[in-house]
């Protein structure tokens, strides 16, 4: 099974690592994400704003896996 | 004044050294004055692939920390016109290298010889910034293999964050009959993953080993027989030289690959080759 066009297997593993490598969003932007979602889920829902975990799945990378 | 060239690659062992040794005697066969840097501090080996290591006196550090001249520590390749090199230490360096210094050796070497081809030390950190900061152009060297193509995806994705120009890739180890089965990934592949302007493809050749076992260049060897990987190499230096030189498919016979792929700089502006 290894052998039979393990070429096109390689590509669409390094196409899957690349895009996900290059929409990882760095640490400062996933801190004002968490904060500005925090400040507006307080607007409807009594809770601490600091005490809000994100996190950013993209739908398309889930349909591809 | 002379063009710097770095070879970088990410993965370590895909060839940077070999390229840098053969790229540099190609463009020497073109009548060019060459000289190759090697920066990867503690673990010189251009010096060995080029078979010159009973030659060195002083090293880059040497040049660098001011223990010798930059003339002192450039050793002439006799077996090629106008080619030198620099070679670096294989002691560990207690103190890092001043970038300023290095800038300043480049700026030197500029005026002596047309190109200044620099081997990258393999990896991402300080040696990755000393061997591309102030340089014309960068070439980042990968396999067709999947590690490889990965790494190198990550060096272009910084040198693009640094908004570096002039950033191309060379495709070394390309095993046609491999591509063929379809178990090695093509040429449009890895361009088409890796976004960038190809200079060349050089095709796997045993002939290499056995010249570095000999501490030989596989380029230009009086009295010796052409080999495949030999042609790629001319190609490249030609290339590098603004000569107009298709790179060949390998894999469809009958074509070439568009011309889009790497561009040379022309004073004043940028023209397809």
């Amino acid at each position: 099974m290894f052998k039979t066009h393990s070429g096109n297997v390689a590509k669409e593993r390094l196409r899957i690592m690349m895009t996900e490598e290059k929409q990882k969003l760095d640490d400062e932007t996933m801190e004002r994400i968490r904060r500005e979602i925090g400040t507006v889920i307080t607007r409807y829902v009594v809770i601490d704003p600091e005490n809000v975990e994100v996190k950013v799945t993209l739908k398309d990378y889930k349909k591809r896996e | 004044m002379g063009e710097v060239i770095t070879f970088t690659s990410g993965k370590g062992g895909v060839g940077k050294t070999t390229t840098t040794a053969n790229v540099g005697a190609g463009l020497s066969l073109l009548d060019k004055k060459v000289v190759l840097v090697d920066t990867d501090i503690g673990l010189r080996n251009l010096d060995v692939v080029m078979g010159l290591e009973n030659r060195i006196l002083y090293n880059l550090v040497d040049v660098l920390s001011g223990r010798c001249r930059v003339k002192q520590a450039v050793i002439r390749d006799k077996r090629f016109p106008n080619l030198s090199i620099i070679p670096s230490s294989c002691t560990k360096e207690k103190n890092p290298i001043d970038l300023q210094k290095m800038k300043l050796l480049l700026q030197d070497l500029r005026e002596d010889f047309d190109y200044i081809l620099i081997d990258s030390p393999a990896g991402i950190d300080q040696g990755f910034s000393l061997a591309t900061a102030d340089v014309d152009r960068i070439v980042v060297v990968t396999t067709p293999q999947i590690a490889a193509i990965h790494d190198a995806d990550c060096v272009l994705q910084i040198l693009k964050k640094q908004k570096r120009a002039d950033v191309c890739l060379l495709i070394n180890g390309f095993r046609r009959h491999m591509v063929k089965d379809g178990d090695m990934l093509d040429v449009p592949d890895i361009c088409e993953l890796l976004d960038a302007p190809l200079l060349g493809v050089v095709l796997e050749d045993e002939n290499i080993i056995i010249a570095q076992n000999h501490g030989e260049p596989i380029m230009g060897q009086k009295g010796s027989k052409h080999t495949i990987s030999e042609e790629c190499y001319r190609n490249i230096a030609g290339r590098i030289a603004g000569e107009d030189i298709p790179i060949p498919d390998y894999i469809r016979s009958t074509g070439i690959f568009s011309r889009l792929f790497f561009k040379k700089k022309v004073s004043g502006g940028v023209v397809n080759v």
